[in-house]
């Protein structure tokens, strides 16, 4: 699932231009750069740059879901 | 000793992985006047140490009011922390605008298989950056079809975006080590129930597999490519290999774990060297729902799949034993 959920960012989420994981790996980059990796999560960094204000992670697993039955699949949450 | 250590061993395999992952030690400090603390050295900055108490507070103390064996360690730690070539190169070959590949070749004509000896039954081979240990003597076509998917693979990993910085960042070829039996491949570090691993670190990056799982025939004591075989676990591994350190974190596995899957099935065709980004989507499909079995590596979840809540998902401690998805 984990692919699947890469394929999505990088293939089907919002613009189809990777920007979101984009920004995320940047973030990372800034991080180890930094030297930040205590002050700075990862799940930190994924709720600003994959999420944001306005898009939750219920949002995100209602989009991948939708976009996962494109595909043929159906997913369930627990 | 060192406070911060940025040893991070990522060991990626298909069936089971482990995640060390180790930033920071907590330690006892004493000052000048014989009183102790617990915590981590954060950074060194103007004559202070900035330290993390065990309460989660940080603060900056003055070095010269620590006692001798502390101002040491402190030392060790800042001879530690100077950049490495690797962070000063990176910057100049940032390309994160660059579009995403519809396919990768590699340049035949430019892409050699070197033999550069034997010693004590292991046999090395070079490739222009890999270097290839094999405690067996393989067939020379066995030799070119691996050292293409190798090169293959960087190639890949090249034109796209998150790997921009893989030339420059490291000067060595990565080792990958090949054992001819799985005991073997145990014995020199191998995971039980794995079928290859890499062991990320910033100066030491190296991959061992096993030939069990990488689409090869034995004739005899002969090893030969199996052209109709599942060789996807050297590219995955490779991919681990390739993959920017920085993007290795505990809530990332998802991701490290994904684009190795991502990039290892797409279409790749040995004769052309290439891998083909058109119908990967058809690849990353069956290999998520139907494709598992001895022959073929594949999750096998069907089309219908219940999986733990993303939150959930992306931060699991263990990506690969808890609370994966199940098929229904």
């Amino acid at each position: 699932m984990g692919c699947l959920l890469t394929y999505y960012f990088i293939h089907l989420d919002d613009k189809k231009d990777q920007a979101r994981i984009k920004n995320l790996l940047k973030s990372l980059k800034d991080r180890e750069e930094k030297r930040a990796w205590r002050e700075i999560t990862g799940i930190s960094l994924i709720e600003k740059h994959l999420l944001g204000e306005e898009y939750s992670f219920e949002n995100l697993e209602q989009d991948f879901a939708k976009a996962m039955k494109r595909l043929g699949i159906t997913i369930n949450y627990e | 000793m060192r406070s911060i250590t940025k040893l991070c061993w990522i060991v990626s395999i298909i069936s089971l992985g482990l995640n060390y992952f180790t930033q920071a030690q907590m330690r006892e400090w004493t000052n000048t006047q014989g009183q102790k603390i617990q915590a981590e050295l954060i950074s060194v900055q103007s004559g202070k140490a900035q330290l993390k108490l065990s309460n989660g507070l940080d603060t900056l103390y003055p070095i010269i009011n620590l006692c001798q064996s502390d101002q040491e360690f402190i030392q060790l730690f800042s001879n530690s922390e100077q950049p490495t070539q690797s962070s000063a190169t990176h910057q100049t070959t940032l390309d994160w605008d660059k579009p995403w590949p519809k396919e990768a070749q590699l340049d035949l004509s430019s892409h050699t298989a070197e033999f550069t000896g034997e010693s004590e039954g292991i046999y090395t081979y070079e490739t222009a950056n890999f270097t290839f240990l094999s405690d067996v003597k393989l067939a020379t076509t066995a030799i070119r079809n691996f050292s293409r998917i190798f090169e293959a693979t960087h190639a890949y990993a090249s034109a796209i975006p998150f790997f921009h910085d893989i030339h420059n960042s490291s000067s060595r070829k990565i080792p990958i080590e090949v054992y001819n039996f799985k005991r073997d491949y145990i014995k020199n570090g191998g995971i039980e129930g794995s079928a290859g691993v890499c062991f990320v670190r910033k100066d030491n990056t190296h991959i061992k597999v096993c030939f069990d799982y990488l689409g090869v025939k034995r004739i005899g004591s002969n090893i030969s490519f199996d052209y109709s075989g599942d060789s996807t676990t050297i590219p995955h591994e490779i991919v681990h290999a390739l993959t920017d350190i920085a993007y290795y974190d505990n809530d990332m596995k998802w991701f490290t774990e994904g684009i190795a899957e991502y990039m290892s099935n797409t279409e790749y065709s040995l004769g052309q060297t290439k891998y083909k980004l058109i119908s990967i989507e058809r690849y990353i499909k069956s290999a998520t729902t139907t494709r598992g079995n001895k022959k073929y590596r594949g999750r096998n979840l069907g089309n219908n799949i219940t999986m733990p809540k993303l939150h959930s998902f992306m931060t699991q401690p263990n990506f690969f034993d808890s609370g994966n998805p199940k098929k229904n």
